[in-house]
């Protein structure tokens, strides 16, 4: 009897046991903080050792039988299938080591980040956690009301991060900005969610496809539904023209924030609109392919020229280190929203399993330069590129971080950048687009100019005079050795690059 | 009679709606914002949903308002801030959310809207409760999260300055 209720209780708790790792890691964090003398090292350890067991959890789940499905609901009368709200499959697993990883680099990047307040360490780690929890619950959503709770609980303490530094006055504004600009994201997505479930009577996106070919042609509500929705999704993962508000919370955030801020919920994002918008990479059951076949695709590729174009060339005359990083940002999501655009073409599976790699090394690699830049900046500094002068004297081993992450960045071979983009623009040549091939070359030329421009400061400029020597703690030492080797790794051994390339591949198939 | 009702309620949204955004005393605002919140209530018991029209009046127009009231009289300094606003940025504003309302009204009168295949039933209790703890199990649990993380954050960033150590 007790093994069955066992039994039972296993069967639910296993494939959710990267979540509930997070949530643990969150309310220990705040009983931690609570109870005893406060030790932030305690805390930190706690969320961090409860991210790495997410990534664990997550790729053990993969090695069993996929696709999970739970919490489903009775079947509509007309329709056969059963549909779930929340989907435990290789795509959703692959983002929560994702998440999970970025989550524990995250926390080793905050070593005595947060000596000046020490009272706040508690909540800092614990909101760290909900966010992780919130984005590993988004990403495997198979419902919109499931989705949109998720969605605001990795929102809500980001905002609240932003805004960690309350007693300086661009870490509030930031935060203010950041929740004013996601509200109205919040707002216009949930109102478009209302309009879908109006045209097609239900949120499960499982049941998207038999509800749509009930309906003789396209619902106009339907398609504007559509598109409040994903101006909600472009508007959290700054893709132009929903990137407003980017480079002034990077630039007003505490650095350990914007390092994961702008990193992990990119991820949610993209992996999301391939989950709702192709749904199964299957050109007959989708209900958005059938739609509006190319449509979708055009506006994929019009997000992404213009993210790419604006971020490029708004990165140009840029002094401050954060604002490159911020228009950068932006433009790298143009790059990954070729590959969303891809993927709705006839070699989807290909062009998914690129977007999914690029944005591996991706976020990685942009929570690297992040963990450069802190490290070799003083806590007070304004972060303008002068401040750089002669760091390949003052500290080789971070110039050479920094130095490696912009090229992999800016696409330089033989770096994962590069092996990443290679990828991207080849699924969406071979997608029938050459035209954003072409853009997305002359995007990348472009973005070498700023790149190269920080890291010429950082190498050939004098150091000034009375620079301080740079001590780098050791937490913020391991993020820097596992992003520099994941760059080098991937770029340098194209056989293991290309047996990641097929992993991502192969998740895709038969889902 | 149920038109009837219904454009009464929708005018007295819209109109207080504009006045909450336009008003000039944060106080006045918060008024508006009540009267709006009551007229929504009224709309979803004309929906035949008054479990949810209560839970409006309870939550939104009671808890809600009030606390924003009472947010609004305790910090003195933000009761009668007139925020300068430039005839440009109204004009703009004005504009972008005609076009946005234009765009949305249109595509409510073209499009067929699912009506569903049974009529709703009026106000079952029983079975919300029932969906909220099986098929809606996992949001509703999530909101308990959201809940406790959104409060986390609110009191992390309210709480009295304890400010950088000295310089």
């Amino acid at each position: 009897m007790s093994s069955e209720l066992f039994t039972r209780v296993a069967q639910l708790v296993a494939p959710l046991s990267p979540e509930l790792c997070l949530l643990l890691a969150a309310l220990c964090a705040l009983m931690t903080d609570m109870v005893g003398q406060r030790s932030v090292r305690r805390i930190r350890m706690v969320v961090w050792v409860a991210s790495l067991a997410a990534v664990f959890c997550s790729l053990a789940l993969m090695t069993g039988p996929l696709p999970i499905s739970l919490f489903s609901r009775q079947p509509a009368p007309e329709l056969e299938l059963t549909p779930s709200s929340y989907i435990v499959d290789s795509l959703a697993l692959s983002l929560k080591a994702l998440i999970g990883l970025l989550t524990a680099l995250a926390v080793w990047l905050s070593e005595d980040a947060f000596d000046e307040e020490r009272s706040n360490a508690g909540e800092y780690y614990s909101l760290i956690a909900f966010a992780g929890l919130g984005m590993t619950v988004a990403v495997s959503a198979n419902e919109f009301l499931t989705f949109f709770i998720a969605f605001e609980l990795f929102s809500i303490p980001l905002y609240a991060l932003a805004a960690i530094r309350r007693y300086r006055s661009e870490s509030a504004e930031a935060g203010l900005k950041y929740f004013l600009a996601g509200s109205v994201s919040s707002a216009l997505m949930l109102f478009g969610i209302s309009w879908v479930y109006g045209s097609l009577g239900t949120t499960y996106f499982s049941e998207f496809p038999a509800r749509f070919t009930q309906v003789a042609s396209m619902p106009h509500a339907l398609l504007v539904g559509v598109l409040m929705i994903l101006a909600g999704l472009a508007f959290k993962m700054a893709a132009a023209p929903f990137h407003m508000w980017a480079p002034d919370v990077y630039e007003g955030a505490p650095p350990t924030v914007v390092a994961y801020l702008s990193s992990a919920p990119k991820a949610v994002i993209i992996g999301f609109c391939l989950r709702l918008f192709w749904a199964d990479l299957d050109l007959e059951s989708d209900l958005l392919r059938v739609s509006l076949a190319d449509g979708w695709m055009l506006v994929f590729a019009v997000l992404s020229l213009l993210s790419m174009g604006l971020g490029n060339l708004m990165a140009l005359p840029q002094v401050s280190l954060k604002r490159i990083l911020a228009y950068s940002g932006i433009a790298q999501i143009g790059y990954l929203l070729i590959g969303v655009t891809a993927a709705g073409g006839q070699t989807a599976t290909m062009a998914a399993g690129a977007t999914l790699f690029y944005l591996w090394i991706y976020c990685v690699t942009n929570l690297t330069s992040w963990a450069a830049l802190l490290a070799c900046l003083p806590s007070d500094s304004t972060y303008q590129r002068g401040e750089l002068a002669g760091l390949a004297q003052r500290n080789p081993f971070v110039a050479f971080v920094l130095l490696i992450s912009f090229m992999s960045l800016a696409g330089v071979p033989p770096l994962a950048g590069f092996v990443g983009k290679f990828y991207l623009f080849r699924a969406i040549y071979a997608a029938g687009m050459p035209w954003l091939v072409v853009v997305g070359v002359v995007n990348s030329v472009i973005s070498l100019y700023y790149y190269f421009g920080v890291l010429r400061t950082a190498y050939f400029d004098p150091p000034l005079p009375d620079s301080p020597p740079i001590r780098v703690k050791l937490g913020v030492r391991v993020v820097l050795v596992i992003g520099t080797a994941a760059s080098l790794i991937l770029g340098l051994w194209p056989g293991f690059a290309l047996w990641s390339l097929e992993t991502a591949q192969t998740l895709f198939v038969g889902r | 009679m149920t038109d009837a009702v219904f454009f009464v309620l929708a005018g007295v949204i819209v109109a207080s709606a504009l006045g909450m955004v336009q008003a000039r005393n944060l106080f006045h605002a918060g008024l508006a914002l009540i009267t709006c919140f009551l007229g929504v209530a009224g709309i979803y018991v004309l929906l035949k949903s008054p479990f949810i029209a209560a839970l409006q009046v309870l939550i939104y127009a009671g808890a809600i308002a009030v606390i924003l009231l009472f947010g609004f009289m305790l910090t003195h300094h933000v009761m009668h801030t007139d925020p300068h606003k430039r005839f440009t940025q109204q004009a703009a504003g004005l504009g972008a959310a005609l076009a946005m309302g234009l765009v949305l009204v249109v595509t409510i009168a073209v499009s067929p809207w699912n009506k569903g295949a049974q009529a709703v039933p009026v106000s079952d209790l029983g079975s919300l409760g029932q969906q909220l703890l099986t098929t809606y199990l996992l949001p509703f649990e999530l909101a308990s999260a959201f809940l406790l993380a959104a409060l986390v954050g609110a009191i992390m960033i309210a709480r009295k300055e304890e400010g950088p150590p000295p310089a």
